[in-house]
Formats: structure tokens, sequence, C-alpha cells
């Protein structure tokens, strides 16, 4: 065999498997055209004509990625059914703002909108009047006084209850029987913020060993929960742990307890890159980790079914937590 | 000679393409097993499998994942065991994972005797969901009812419909089915309350095995003998059903409760002979259990290990 001929022969090869590899990845893209051919499989037909929905999902924020799980659970779903949908939230968590994004995208011609509410109380007559338009409300994370469809959510209270008994745990892990316990908030107004801060507080205050502080509302942002958690390490020298209340103000309290040499028990909510590195570093103990992505992903499904006149089911499903801790 | 040549090149392109061809899919395969892409996803087998083909609560369940399969273009199977025996339904799941089930919702009949048949289904890779109820073994999720808080909402409605007929005493009789867990748990429920409440007496629990008739037979005679009946509660859709007829026989003298929504329990709702009904979600078990199963298939965060789907009061009034 001449050296031409394998070198012609080799360039075949390479050619016809470079048209390959593209010809089979562009396939896996590209179902409809080559799957059947693959797999060989008679399918049921999926049905062709679907109503053009307009479905909304409305966060508290975009930011921490609490929202970005919950935005993938919503997008699977809707993908799956071949749905679209648009992502809103204010720019920060704001109450007016996001009732005034609520008010847009009814007017855009809403049919179904996935929301968590900044506010119970505010809320609540906004919803309402969009209820009144036949616009289908899920509630996921949390929800207005107004009854939706179905709400997803965790048991905040509950939650704040697991997150104070996991804290007096580490504690008397670190030998610690007495000392000052602070919170770091993120909204007055939020009704998960509420009961879950009164669920962490019920709990340390029937323990009777610690006294817990009031809590400082820092509206999420992890710089300012930063300054916060710091100012409350430098005047209470008797400080023995701090509750971050959701995923940026956790955020904030483990970098204060890290740059206070990881001498103060923190205990996050919400499971993040952020907060994984946080408990790697020490700088957290435990972790509460809700279920975002479960909330968009069957939240959504919830909306399809209530837009295609489908049963939904319960009034509320609990979404439940899951607690981490470092090993 | 240069014709053979030809050839011979021809041979040895098609050769190594064809090597190369069945080691990329081999090595996709393999990736696959862990993970389908969404894009595939509807070329995945997923069954449910009930415990009885008779009742019409699998019906609704059936509906849901229906729902759901349809909506999204999977392939979907629904199949029972023909009569109500964990034995049976073993049998089923083993003949859906020879026939390629890649995920399989299943109502566990007898938690301990299916859980060597959901394990070997596991270690075929097969993504096991419970709807209704759960064996032992560990699967994705669970989408039931809490029924233990179940039998309390029972037990809290039966004492307000005895409290409106100004009963204050008397005992309460309980039909359950033997090896049913959840009817057990319910039962539990229903006790607690009215144990606590310390005005009724609770006679021994009466196990069935949840066939309409059967129940009506045995509750007829639980009435006769027991003179100072008060109240019964069947705590599924059959017991429910042979509980509400029994109590019509007697002419809606005895405060029933039920299990269920059947077109025959709406009857004896209407007519009084059962004066409440438990509503399970069935079809959001089969609905958000079908989406659940299809997660755990394209590898992505199925959530919470339990999902209580809750329950509602219906009322005769």
């Amino acid at each position: 065999m001449s050296i031409r001929r394998v070198i012609i022969n080799t360039l075949v090869i390479i050619t016809a498997l470079i048209i390959f590899y593209c010809w089979y990845n562009s396939c896996i893209k590209d179902v409809e055209l080559t799957s059947t051919a693959f797999y060989g499989k008679n399918q049921q037909a999926k049905p062709e004509v679907k109503k053009d929905y307009k479905i909304y999902l409305i966060t508290n924020e975009k930011a921490p990625q609490f929202w970005e799980y919950m935005n993938q659970g919503v997008s699977d779903m809707a993908k799956l059914l071949g749905l679209s949908f648009t992502w809103e939230a204010p720019a920060i968590q704001d109450v007016n703002q996001q009732i005034e994004l609520l008010n847009q995208v009814v007017d855009s011609g809403a049919d179904a909108i996935l929301i968590s509410v900044l506010s119970a109380d505010e809320l609540t007559e906004p919803i309402r009047q969009v209820k009144e338009k036949g616009v289908k409300i899920i509630y996921v994370n949390s929800p207005s006084n107004e009854k939706g469809i179905i709400t997803l959510a965790t048991n905040n209270y509950e939650a704040g209850k697991k997150a104070a008994e996991n804290m007096i745990e580490e504690l008397e892990l670190a030998g610690l029987q007495e000392g000052t316990i602070g919170i770091v908030s993120v909204l007055k107004e939020n009704p998960t913020i509420i009961e879950r801060d009164s669920g962490f507080m019920d709990v340390i205050k029937a323990d009777k060993r610690f006294t817990v502080l009031d809590p400082v509302y820092t509206g999420g942002d992890p710089k300012l929960s930063e300054e916060a958690a710091t100012a409350l390490i430098k005047k209470h020298p008797e400080l023995v742990a701090i509750f971050g209340s959701n995923e940026g103000a956790s955020i904030g309290v483990g970098n204060a307890i890290m740059a206070d040499n990881n001498r103060i028990i923190g205990v996050a909510f919400d499971k993040s890159d952020a907060t994984m590195e946080l408990l790697n570093k020490d700088s957290i103990k435990v972790i509460i980790a809700q279920n975002p992505y479960s909330m968009g992903y069957l939240g959504m499904a919830e909306a399809y079914a209530a837009l295609q006149g489908f049963d939904t089911g319960p009034s509320y499903i609990d979404t439940r937590i899951s607690v981490i801790r470092e090993r | 000679m240069k014709r053979k040549k030809t050839i011979i090149d021809i041979l040895v392109i098609t050769f190594a393409f064809l090597l190369f061809t069945i080691w990329y899919r081999g090595n996709g395969n393999e990736e696959n097993a862990a993970h389908t892409a969404m894009s595939l996803i509807k070329y995945q087998k997923i069954y449910l499998i009930t415990t009885n083909e008779e009742y019409q609560y699998w019906d609704y369940v059936n509906q849901g994942a229906t729902d759901m399969a349809t909506s999204v273009g999977i392939d979907y199977t629904s199949v029972a065991p023909t009569g109500r025996t964990a034995a049976k339904q073993v049998e089923v799941i083993n003949k859906a994972v020879d026939d390629g089930a890649r995920a399989i919702l299943i109502a566990a009949d007898d938690p301990k005797r299916i859980s060597s048949a959901v394990e070997d289904a596991k270690a075929r890779g097969v993504k096991i969901i419970y709807v209704d109820a759960p064996a032992n073994e560990e699967a994705i999720t669970t989408l039931a009812t809490d029924n233990f808080d179940a039998g309390i909402i029972a037990g809290q409605t039966m004492l307000s419909e005895l409290e409106k007929q100004g009963i204050q005493k008397g005992s309460i009789g309980i039909f359950s089915v033997a090896s049913k867990q959840n009817t057990q748990l319910r039962d539990a429920g229903f006790r607690k309350v009215i144990m606590e409440d310390n005005r009724f007496a609770l006679l021994d629990t009466i196990l069935t095995n949840g066939e309409p008739e059967a129940t009506k037979e045995a509750a007829n005679r639980l009435i006769s003998e027991n003179k100072d009946l008060v109240g019964l509660l069947g705590s599924n859709e059959g017991t429910s059903e042979g509980v509400g007829n029994a109590i019509k026989a007697d002419n809606n003298r005895i405060i029933g409760i039920g299990f269920d929504k059947t077109d025959e329990i709406m009857k004896l709702l209407k007519s009084g002979s059962l004066k409440a009904i438990m509503v399970q979600n069935p079809y959001t078990m089969g609905y958000l259990g079908m989406a659940e199963a299809i997660a755990a298939l394209m590898g992505k965060d199925t959530g919470p290990s339990y999902i209580n789907t809750g329950i509602t009061i219906l009322q005769n009034e």
C-alpha cells in the first residue's frame, strides 16, 4: 500500500467521521427527524396544535440562585409540555414594584401566573382583581390571602423551627449553654420570612438558655447582610450564633462569620453554590434546603392542568425541606 | 488491479466507519443509561402498576398519569394484577421490567412482599415512584395521602356529625383491610381522636378483604350484635361502599364516614347513608407522579422524598 493511498484513505475516514458526528449530534437535538429511525418505536402522536397560552412566572427577585432553580423547574416542565413562559421579577424586593409587574403581565394577556408574593396582605387585592379577569393563579413559595388554584411551598414555620433545633444542637456540640442569638432577615412584609423567623424564635425562646435578638432586615442583599452580621458581632460580645433567613442573608452571615474566624455558629437557609462553599469552610454549620426546583416544575404542571381543565387536586402541597450538615 | 485496490479501500473505510459508529453510539447509550435528554424522553416507556383493576380510585390515578403522559407525548402503559394479591403484583412488576419499562409508578399492595421486586427493578436502572402506598424499599419519591392525618380528620368529622345529631355516647366500629398499611394508618389516626374525646367506645377493628359485599355482610352483623352502635368508619373505597350499604339497609340510623369518591359512594352520600367522605387526590398522585417519573429519567431534581397530596371533606347537605 502506497503512502499516498494510506493518506487518502485516512482523510476519507476522517471526513466520514466528522460528517457522521455532526449528523448524529444534530439528530439528538432534532428528534422529530431522526429518532424514530433510531429507536423505531410507534409513538402515540403528541397533540399537534396546542393552545398558545401566555404563562408568567413572577418571583420576589432574580439574583439569588433559589429563583434560578425555580425558573429551571418551570422551564423544564414548560418544554416538556410544549409551552412557553416569561420570567419576571422586581429589580429589588419591593412590594409596589411587584404589584406593578403583576398588572403589566395581566395587561399583556396572561392566561396563568405562577407567583411568589412579597406581601400576603398587599398582594391580596391585586390578585383578587387578576382572578376576576379569569387568570389562573398558582402560588409558588409564598401565597397571598386570596385563594389560588394551588400553593406549592415550604411549611416555613416548621422550617424555621427545624433551623432553630439544629442551631441548638450545634451550640450543644460546641459546649455552649448560654449567650445571644442574632437573626439577619429579609423583608418585614414577606410572608415566608415572617413564618420562618417566628418558628425560629419560638424554639429558641422555649429553650430558655439563649436570648434571641430582634431580626435585622437587609432585603436579602448579601453585602448589606454581611455588614449587619458584622455589626451584630461587634455590638454583642456574648453573641454565639446567627441565623440567616434566606439565601442572600445567609451568604452575608457566613462571610461575616468567616471574617471572625468561624468563632460563631451560622445556620443558613437555602442551598446555593455560595452557601455550600461556606458550609465546606465551616462558616456555616447547617443549611436548611428547600425545593425551589420542584415548586417550579410541579407548579407549571399544575398551571397547565388548570388551563386544560384537569383536576388540580389539593389546595396546598408542602414541598418540604432537607437538612444539610457539614461532615 | 486498480479496481481491486479501490474495493479494498472502500472496505477499509467502511469498516473503520462502522467501528467508530458502534463505539460512539455505545458510548452515548452509556450516558443515556443515567440521564435521558429531554428530546428523547418521548421514547421511554413508563408503567403504572396499581393493586386491583376494579376500583374507580385507580381510574383517577390512571387518568392523571395519562393526561401528563399524553401532554408530554411519552409511551405509557397502565397494568394491574387481576385479583388483589402481592404475589400477582410482583409478577406484574417483573413483567413490566422485562418489557423495557424505564420508570414505574407503583401503588404497593404489600409494603414487605413487593420490596424485593422493586429492589430488582432498581438494580436494572428502573426509576420507581410510589403512588398512594409505598413499599419498604426506598424510591425516588412517594405521592400519597398522609393517612394518619387523614384518619385524624375522619375522626374529627365523625365527632362533629355525632354532635349534630346530639349523640353523646355509644360505640363506634371501624372497617379496615388486612395487609394494607394505608387503611391501618387511617384506623390509628381515627382511634386517636375518638379515644382522646373519651365519650365513645371503640370496637375492635374488623379486617375484611376490602370487597364491598363482604364488608356489607360484616357490617350488618356488627349492627345487629351491637345495639349501642352509633358510628361506622369505612377506611377505603370498598369498605366504605359496604358500610354505606349496611347503614342504608338499617334506615340510615347510624353515622357513616367513608373514604374516596366513586359514583356508588356519592349516591350513598346523597342519600345520607354516609354523612361525610374523605376524598383523596388520586388524579394528582398520577399526574404529578408521572411528572416526577419524567424528572427522574432526565436526571433532574425530584425534590422531596414524600409529597402529601392531602384530602378534602365532602359532606351530605
